[in-house]
């Protein structure tokens, strides 16, 4: 019985991933020079945060069309509620009468994150850098590319992911979340608010989903829809490159996690599509009750396998295609 | 040369392998590509290459052989360039035979009518109809998964024969065929199948019904198109299912039997029940009703034999809890009972 197999985690030896300044600016590589994940590829001048007031907002001492603020100064109230510069920037109205606040241009640098050799350059905008990596796949996910540090909470309980959130990683603006076995949407939510870079879990339902669709927000799932966990080889991995920086290429559903060249296996062996299962064989099981559970073969019939699942004294059949090889 | 006709479904692959004039088999593989499960290994067209040469390899045929292929609704890149190649409409409106009406469970394509729909397409992620089970949403990632919950694959029959074009009318001159994925699976829910058909038939009349669980129709007919030379009685490989007589009301039967004594069934209008008949030489049987007037026909019968549906309106049955148990009740019998 032939059936495909699963590779969750697997060796990209050659990749290549564009470094791209948000604005133009100034590169300070050359192509064919190595680099490594914190080496600075160049760097450029941008505003970095806006915020945009709601209707009924009053500015303070606001006399042209455009005025500088400094940080903790008062922009002005909306009813009863104030607002204070929370850093150095520019108030501005719009021909729609909208209020913006803009935060001075700052310095960017941009990082490589990843170890690799530059193999273009696109004038003061991008680089193209050949490198390897190991590619998470994720099940499902948005269409989103994205990229930032990954942050890995310890697959915490329904009650502590939004505490985590709020207060275990100080300032998750732009950061790649793994945040446990299953999520719902006020947790999503939540960090879409707070403007994370993505949100990466074991399972969700189809409205947290949606929610991350619908707002383009970059949202993978390691393992499907329901209360499905993430298996613990994959969150073994996840947890030992925390605060890497990695790429969401949801279009591909694929996580990529940058690696060292010495952490890619030098085999040169192409990886079989299908095998014949046997006994000790490790399978995905796609049947209730066990969706998304991993076990090994117990026995092997015409069209179907045994497995068992912890302590269990009896085998359960499991037809296929209900299930896949998972190595 | 051997030739290799492969057809492609939304949740599995089928071959028919012809080594010579005789020898001539058919394989299902039930597994398809899809990003979820594969992205981060290979494409699709690697994928599908890597399948069909591993199981030439394991036939020992050569790489070069001639191959064919069609698909639901039209057939991927393989990455091999074949001598033949199909869409699900081409194939059923070149058939001669049969009246074919093709299903992957989520689209259904059948002669004429022309609009090729999915209920994917218009929404791949939606909420369980039924239960919590996700089985629905996880079909996005994992396409060949099938339910043990008897209850969700009814809301999916549902959702197809809701969303069936209404110009939908299955010809009863020729005999029907219901294939595609949705019937080539083994599922273990073939109660469910009969419904799913009378869900189908519009039209008062009577149909002698086929299932197609190799999907030898698709491959067949591709073979058929690319090679006229190429014959084959695809009733062979095709399981009779039985004649579905549908009176549009109350109805009048006599089957006449050559060996025993002649039976008479008499059913009041609003009942769908299964009269076992399986025969090597077609049994004669005579049937009135008001919106057929009195007709005769010959029948071998089938996995179910004689099934009438006497509704005078021909609604969703599965709204109708009442009807839609005895139904899973009765086909089950009928089915498992072979």
């Amino acid at each position: 019985m032939m059936v495909p197999i699963i590779r969750k985690l697997i060796d990209n030896k050659k990749c290549f991933i564009e470094r791209v300044l948000p604005v133009e600016g100034v590169l300070s590589v050359e192509t064919g020079i190595s680099v490594e994940p914190f080496d600075r590829l160049g760097e450029c001048k941008f505003s970095q945060n806006r915020i945009v007031f709601p209707k009924g907002f009053k500015p303070s001492n606001f006399k042209t069309k455009k005025r500088f603020y400094y940080t903790g100064s008062l922009l002005g109230k909306a009813g009863k509620q104030k607002f204070i510069a929370p850093c150095d920037g520019s108030l501005e109205v719009g021909n729609d009468k909208k209020y913006i606040f803009q935060e001075a241009e700052k310095r960017y640098p941009l990082l490589a994150g990843l170890w690799g050799i530059v193999k273009s350059i696109q004038k003061n905008k991008s680089v193209l850098i050949e490198t390897q990596t190991k590619d998470l796949l994720m099940a499902a996910c948005t269409e989103e590319f994205v990229s930032g540090e990954l942050v890995v909470f310890p697959n915490p309980t329904d009650i502590l992911k939004k505490y985590y959130l709020e207060n275990f990683a100080k300032g998750i603006k732009g950061k790649i979340i793994y945040i446990g076995d299953c999520v719902g949407t006020d947790v999503v939510k939540k960090a879409f608010e707070m403007e994370a870079s993505a949100v990466l879990a074991g399972s969700t339902d189809v409205e947290t989903f949606n929610f991350a669709k619908s707002n383009n927000f970059a949202f993978g799932l390691i393992s499907g829809f329901g209360n499905i966990k993430t298996p613990d080889f994959v969150y073994k991995y996840l947890s030992a490159v925390s605060y890497r920086y990695v790429f969401f290429e949801g279009e591909k559903n694929i996580l990529r996690v940058p690696v060292r060249p010495e952490d890619i296996k030098p085999s040169k062996e192409v990886l079989p599509l299908v095998k014949e299962v046997s006994v000790g064989m490790s399978v995905l099981v796609l049947q209730e009750p066990h969706f998304g559970l991993v076990t090994a073969v117990d026995s092997v019939s015409k069209s179907s396998i045994f497995v068992r699942f912890g302590a269990e004294k009896n085998s359960i059949e499991i037809k296929r295609p209900n299930f896949f090889l998972i190595e | 040369m051997p030739t290799l006709a492969a057809y492609f479904d939304t949740s599995g692959v089928s071959f028919l392998l012809k080594k010579d004039e005789k020898n001539i088999e058919f394989f299902k593989f039930p597994y398809v590509y899809s990003k979820g499960t594969l992205g981060n290994q290979c494409s699709e067209q690697d994928f599908y290459q890597g399948i069909i040469e591993k199981f030439l390899a394991e036939n020992n045929v050569k790489k070069s052989c001639d191959v064919v292929v069609s698909g639901f609704p039209k057939p991927p890149q393989i990455g091999l360039e074949p001598k033949f190649s199909a869409g699900m409409e081409d194939l059923v409106d070149n058939s001669e035979s049969h009246y074919p009406v093709i299903t992957d469970g989520n689209s259904l394509v059948a002669p004429g009518v022309g609009n090729y729909f999915s209920i994917a397409d218009e929404e791949v992620f939606r909420k369980d109809i039924n239960s919590g089970s996700n089985f629905i949403n996880n079909l996005s990632i994992f396409p060949q998964i099938i339910s043990n919950d008897i209850a969700v694959q009814g809301e999916i029959d549902k959702e197809l024969v809701e969303k069936a074009p209404s110009d939908l009318v299955i010809d009863s001159k020729k005999p029907v065929l219901f294939g595609g994925g949705r019937f080539s699976k083994d599922r273990g829910d073939d109660e469910l199948i009969p419904i799913l058909i009378l869900s189908m038939l519009k039209k008062a009349g009577i149909y002698n019904v086929a299932l197609d669980r190799n999907n030898t129709f698709p491959l067949a007919q591709s073979m058929k198109m690319y090679d006229k030379s190429f014959l084959i009685g695809i009733d062979e490989y095709l399981e009779s299912l039985g004649t579905f007589i549908c009176p549009g009301g109350s109805v009048e039967c006599l089957v006449k039997s050559d060996v025993g004594e002649d039976q008479f069934i008499e059913l009041e209008k609003e009942r769908i029940c299964a009269f076992p008949l399986k025969t090597e030489i077609p049994t004669k049987i005579q049937i009135k009703s008001r919106a057929l007037g009195t007709v005769n026909v010959q029948t071998c019968g089938g996995e179910l034999g004689l099934v009438f549906d006497t509704r005078v309106v021909r609604q969703d049955i599965y709204s109708n809890v009442k009807l839609f148990n005895e139904c899973v009740k009765q086909f089950g019998k009928g089915i498992k009972a072979e």
